[in-house]
């Protein structure tokens, strides 16, 4: 099965049990949490069902596109169902039996993993799913976003799509991986992981990023100000992943490194706050 | 009578969480029962990942009707004037369902109070449990909790099924939206299906068949049994201290089935411990040794689950294994390209604690610690040079990727690469001891050197935590305060290395006045040194020996190491001691008599030729004081404490006949402090050996 057709697989799962399934948002972001998709949704009462493809950068994970397993950028599929149904584990080890892994045959084991972004204010309690001792999947349920416990708790199902597609196709080598009927992970991925890692770690311009950070943030709270949450958490994102690649390139210190953490989350309870206004007032 | 079965099913919890649940919903039936007056057998708990049990034997159909004391109103409220009884009494009657007349007083703390006998009749179990049953996971706490449904209930993982069985009948209950049946699940095979079972016999009887061992104890003789039959008959055996993942392991899988997998290739270049680590921390599976305890290229793993397939399951982990490890030796690689040294120089990216500044300020600290080791150890200057060059170095792993990436490798780390890069042996072995005992069943260092740097870290790690004004009570310890001084304890006492913690923690205080300020230095030293007092009393109440320890309490902290040396001596004395009154009787009467006399004054180390003294036992007192005094210091300096212990008791026998003939409180001021004077230096000569008025 090849990486195409196993995503596509679990995205019908999952629409037939009632998810929208959405295209990736098109910003970087870290995870697929980050997506607003997920990180505004979960907040509040209102009922979400969601599956999207989310492309995840981390400029720190970069390896120049030489090592078989660490990414600058990985895929995660990402499911929200809000509020939980009572058999979503069930319902998660079924999606499995599609890409031809059942529980008789393989060893899959949910191990205890909390899991908490500060720079969201969000923190959850939950497993990550173990195949054959292999971490394929993160399963969360939410406790905490916006710096709030959330009246009504959203479970994530987070898919490692390249850690499953090595275990399905037997790969040792991502690059190997095939994404499509003679199109290999490497031929699309390999040059541009090289790319962006030479990037971050070695040619990015650290004063301009400095410069930019400072204007997206300033740009996110005008927006704020203004109480237009959907441009003021995209210059959010902004902020975020313009500060994983100065973290990646080396050159904040810790005490700034918390300051900028502080300004990210500064702006995320801003947008939260300003979501959660609004659903009161619907 | 019958057997009362209750189930709690649960997504999977936590390993480390589920053997304590079981044991406190244990505790809340039995305490229930008993409280419900229900009679009953034997309650034993049993648990799974996705499920928490009891099984309570013998449980009586209904309680015994019994009489009851019930307490009403004060008895001066009870009745008016008239003697008759008043609205109050006679609403606590009708509540009670009882007849004032058959009411009497009792007098509760001085206060007279009307009582109610009443007889509450027989009642049935069934009802008496299904009425706590709803309570209990309620009363379950975990160390992290999680709410997963509206009504905000909090449990560690939801709760997905709950199960009541008394005998046949099936008890009704309600927790989190979750309704009471009389089904369970098996093990996490094909699609689930719910099992009806009829009886708690069958409960067991059915789990088993649905590949449940619902007992912790078995599945871990089931581990212990079929590791034993695949390493065997190979001659490997696991290592030793695997307890504590065995543990985990047990809850980890609801059926365990153990198999041995190869270990990859590249495991063979890397470190034992690194390989050990990503082996059992990372993967929950155990290390292969030869009898002679070499690492054999097999690790042994258990699966949740049967057999059947399991060669696929072995080569899932084979692979995860072989895949990590390579991680692991690309980072050794990456690390390696740069000595240890260059790591020290990015230890200003890390943060040692909140508000106590970097790794970098930290490696300063201990290196200003190092480098005045003579003042608080015995050690030689070359020595301290070393110490200096091992505290330089003791962090700088924590800025490889390895350590980032495997934390609980720090020190070791660090160790293998100095040692990779030909660093002096001593130095290796200091940085790679540092942290150790890491728990109460690690040993302590094994060299000086690692000794010294260990408690060196230590100090200043418990000196800053309490200079940002933590206070330990309370029975968490979030930032390993106790650990720190329960190793420095630890490596004190077990090695009998003398050092002297005042001056130490005073230096430590120092560097944190010289490399940034604290928010809370006041008293510091004290604090600590308070807080280390209290760890040492704990270590010997853990012990058992608090009662050998009171005596030597008192000691200044410079002497901890020698305490289990002197709490011999004083036992050996005390054991070959023949006279009928023995001198540590008499020597413990009169500590205690020159305590309470010169109570409030300083003890003192030598005594001016002139003092006036004239009475032959005070003359006799003070040469034979001052005869004790320099052989019991030349005793002590040697660590011969049965020899120290044995000269003090010379002065057992001019003690008594000082306190005898002379009246200390004379009447003549220059008498009486001269008298004062000479007790106040026996007080300084005796407490050198011990406070004998804490000998029991």
């Amino acid at each position: 099965m090849n990486f195409e057709e196993m995503v596509s697989k679990l995205e019908h799962f999952w629409e037939d049990e009632g998810c929208t399934r959405l295209f990736p948002y098109d910003q970087e972001v870290g995870a697929g949490t980050l997506s607003p998709y997920t990180f505004l949704r979960v907040l509040g009462r209102k009922p979400w069902k969601a599956v999207y493809v989310q492309p995840s950068r981390r400029p720190a994970d970069g390896r120049y596109g030489e090592n078989p397993n660490r990414l600058y950028m990985h895929h995660q599929l990402q499911v929200i169902v809000k509020p939980p149904t009572t058999d979503i584990q069930d319902t998660y080890l079924r999606s499995l039996y599609l890409l031809g892994l059942k529980p008789a045959e393989h060893d899959i084991r949910f191990v205890e993993d909390n899991w908490e972004t500060p720079v969201l204010g969000a923190a959850g309690v939950g497993w990550e799913v173990w195949l054959d001792g292999m971490e394929v999947t993160q399963f969360t349920y939410f406790q905490q976003a916006g710096g709030q416990e959330v009246p009504v708790v959203a479970v994530e199902i987070t898919y490692g799509l390249e850690r499953l597609a090595m275990f399905v196709q037997e790969k040792k080598n991502v690059y190997e991986l095939e994404w499509h009927e003679g199109v290999t992970y490497g031929d699309l991925r390999q040059q541009v992981e090289r790319e962006n890692s030479i990037y971050s770690f070695e040619q990015a311009d650290i004063e301009a990023l400095v410069t930019m950070f400072d204007l997206c943030e300033k740009e996110s709270q005008r927006m704020i100000d203004k109480r237009l949450i959907t441009p003021a958490y995209e210059y959010l994102l902004k902020c975020s992943h313009t500060f994983n690649v100065l973290d990646a390139r080396g050159t904040v210190g810790v005490s700034q490194r918390l300051a900028y953490l502080a300004r990210v989350r500064r702006l995320a309870y801003g947008c939260a706050n300003l979501y959660l206004e609004n659903e009161n007032h619907e | 009578m019958s057997d009362l079965l209750i189930e709690i099913l649960t997504e999977e919890l936590p390993a480390r969480f589920v053997d304590n649940a079981q044991a406190q919903l244990v505790e809340h039936v039995t305490t229930h029962l008993d409280e419900s007056f229900i009679g009953h057998g034997h309650v034993r708990g049993f648990s799974t990942p996705r499920r928490l049990v009891v099984l309570v034997q013998n449980v009586k159909e209904q309680t015994d009707a019994r009489t009851t004391e019930v307490k009403g109103p004060a008895r001066a409220s009870s009745y008016d004037a008239q003697g008759n009884p008043t609205l109050a009494l006679l609403g606590f009657c009708r509540g009670q369902g009882v007849d004032p007349a058959t009411t009497y007083a009792v007098d509760v703390a001085g206060k007279s109070y009307v009582y109610a006998r009443k007889t509450v009749a027989e009642q049935k179990s069934s009802e008496l449990v299904e009425a706590f049953l709803p309570r209990l996971p309620h009363e379950v706490t975990f160390p992290k909790m999680m709410h997963w449904e509206e009504s905000g209930f909090q449990f560690a993982r939801p709760i997905r099924g709950l199960l009541a069985l008394l005998g046949a009948e099936v008890l009704h209950w309600e927790v989190a939206g979750v309704q009471s049946s009389n089904t369970t699940f098996g093990l996490r095979v094909g699609k689930p299906k719910p099992i009806t079972v009829t009886s708690p016999e069958d409960y067991m009887r059915r789990l088993r068949e649905a590949f449940v061992i619902v007992d912790p104890a078995e599945r871990r003789r089931l581990i212990e049994k079929q590791a034993d039959k695949l390493l065997k008959p190979l001659g490997f055996k696991l290592g030793d201290n695997m307890g504590d993942l065995l543990d985990e392991v047990v809850n980890l899988v609801e059926y365990p089935s153990v198999f041995l997998g190869d270990l990859p290739k590249i495991a063979t270049e890397l470190p034992e411990s690194v390989v050990r680590s990503v082996l059992q921390q990372q993967m929950h599976s155990f290390l292969v040794y030869s009898q002679n305890q070499n690492v054999v290229p097999h690790f042994l793993s258990v699966r949740n689950g049967l057999t059947d397939f399991i060669d696929i399951v072995q080569r899932g982990n084979e692979s995860v294994a072989n895949a990590r490890l390579l991680d692991a030796a690309f980072f050794i690689q990456e690390d390696m390209r740069e000595p240890l040294e260059a790591y020290v120089g990015r230890l200003d990216t890390l943060i040692f604690m909140d508000k106590l500044g970097t790794m970098a300020t930290k490696t300063l600290r201990l290196e200003r610690l190092a480098a005045c080791a003579t003042m608080y150890a015995s050690v030689t200057r070359e020595e301290e040079a070393t110490l200096v060059t091992a505290a330089h170095l003791s962090k700088a792993d924590l800025a490889t990727s390895m350590v980032k990436e495997y934390t609980s490798l720090q020190g070791e780390i660090g160790g293998v690469y100095l040692s990779r890069a030909g660093g002096s042996p001593n130095i290796v072995s200091a940085i790679r001891e540092q942290y150790m005992p890491r728990s109460p069943s690690e040993d302590i260092p094994a060299t000086r050197l690692g000794r010294l740097l260990g408690v060196i870290d230590k100090v200043d790690t418990l000196t800053g935590i309490l200079g940002t004004g933590f206070n330990p009570s309370g029975s968490e310890d979030p930032y390993g305060l106790r650990r720190a001084g329960n190793g420095i304890v630890r490596t004190i006492v077990e090695s009998r290395e003398s050092v002297d913690l005042e001056t130490l923690v005073k230096k430590a205080v120092e560097g944190y006045q010289a490399t940034g300020s604290l928010p809370h230095p006041e008293d510091l030293q004290q604090r600590v040194l308070d807080y280390l007092k209290g760890r040492i009393t704990q270590y010997f109440k853990e012990k058992q020996l608090t009662r050998e320890y009171a005596p030597l309490e008192n000691l200044p902290l410079v002497e901890l190491g020698s305490v289990p040396e002197r709490m011999q001596a004083l036992a050996d004395v005390r054991t070959v001691s023949t006279s009928v009154v023995s001198a540590y009787a008499v020597l413990a009467d009169s500590h205690r008599r020159i305590q309470n006399i010169t109570k409030g004054l300083p003890a003192v180390t030598s005594l001016p030729a002139d003092l006036l003294l004239t009475d032959p036992e005070e003359l006799v007192l003070r040469q034979s004081a001052q005869a004790a005094a320099p052989r019991i210091l030349q005793f002590l300096a040697v660590r011969e404490y049965s020899e120290a212990i044995r000269t003090c008791e010379e002065l057992a026998v001019p003690v008594t006949a000082f306190f005898d003939r002379i009246l200390v409180m004379a009447t003549d001021e220059r008498v009486r402090s001269a008298r004062l004077l000479l007790l106040c230096y026996l007080k300084y000569i005796l407490g050198l050996v011990c406070d004998y008025s804490k000998l029991t």
